[in-house]
């Protein structure tokens, strides 16, 4: 059974899919801080990016350097097929567990 | 003439250098640098300054918080032990809170090492989580004589907590640098060296 993740691991990962693998790490971090609507330190995107590359969920190759980026190279992140998975599953759990429910949910006064 | 790039607090960068993780660090440094260096032009530099010590101190929260808190909590416990049930003989409980702090830092040493390669970032975790214990264990008495009420000065209560609000802070530091960087160390010596760690150096 593929992962169900968690809310921050759904947001990296949508945000790398959406990204279509151009996505490197300062555009990961603008895309979920969008997609969550808050503020959002990188080290927290890195992490999870570096939790999910270790589930086999991303991968990673080396891009290019530019002088604004101190010469240093990027690092764009794809979703694998497995990530693919993951995402469904958790999608799909997602669901379930709203199954029957209209949203938004109303307070009964 | 040309005007000299801004460039970020050295002290955030040096942060970032020591604490990102090894795999993709000179990316990361790179990611941070393009972003801060958009800021300097649309936001002026000491708002990308900001913006750059804010992601700095995020990698030390991860670094550290988990550590701190661990290591406030039990001094934090220990303090309420002693107001709770007190002896006349301390030495045991004070064996036990070394200990469990020795190893804390160790763990926590080992722990920050074995994701950025550097032993002196086991040293910096050390010091911020013996900072952030500090908080939490004058927090912790500073509600519990809030709690307790008007004690006499020579009860065994009213000593036990007087004693919660004197944090051994430089001892602290040093053993907790100490043993971070013995278990810092034990991460290079063992895990990268071992062949089914992902961060093998063998070739």
């Amino acid at each position: 059974m593929a992962d169900v993740l968690g809310v921050f691991e759904q947001a990296v990962l949508v945000a790398v899919m959406r990204l279509r693998g151009d996505g490197y790490g300062r555009t990961i971090h603008k895309e979920v801080i969008a997609r969550l609507d808050r503020d959002v330190t990188a080290s927290a995107v890195y992490a999870t990016l570096d939790r999910l590359e270790d589930k086999g969920l991303v991968a990673s190759r080396p891009g290019e350097a530019t002088p604004q980026r101190g010469g240093r190279a990027k690092r764009h992140f794809t979703v694998t097929a497995a990530g693919v998975r993951a995402l469904n599953a958790t999608r799909a759990a997602t669901h379930n567990i709203w199954r029957g429910l209209a949203f938004p949910l109303k307070v009964k006064p | 003439m040309t005007e000299p790039r801004p460039s970020p607090p050295a002290w955030a960068e040096s942060v970032v250098a020591l604490l990102a993780p090894a795999r993709g660090r000179d990316a990361i440094a790179g990611d941070l640098r393009e972003e801060y260096s958009d800021l300097a032009v649309t936001r002026g530099a000491p708002a990308a300054d900001r913006w750059y010590a804010r992601q700095a101190l995020g990698f030390v929260r991860q670094a550290a918080l988990l550590p701190g808190l661990a290591l406030g909590f039990s001094l934090g416990g220990r303090m309420l032990l002693d107001v709770m049930s007190p002896r006349d003989d301390l030495a045991a409980r004070a064996a036990m809170t070394t200990y469990l702090a020795i190893l804390i830092f160790t763990l926590a040493g080992f722990r920050t090492t074995y994701r950025t390669h550097r032993t002196a970032s086991a040293a910096l975790v050390a010091v911020v989580a013996t900072a952030l214990a500090t908080v939490v264990q004058f927090a912790t008495a500073f509600l519990a004589t809030f709690a307790a009420g008007s004690l006499p000065a020579d009860s065994v209560t009213a000593r036990a907590l007087q004693e919660g609000f004197d944090v051994p802070v430089i001892p602290m530091v040093v053993i907790g640098v100490l043993a971070a960087s013995l278990g810092g160390w034990s991460a290079r010596m063992f895990v990268t060296r071992a062949p089914w760690s992902r961060w093998s150096t063998r070739t």
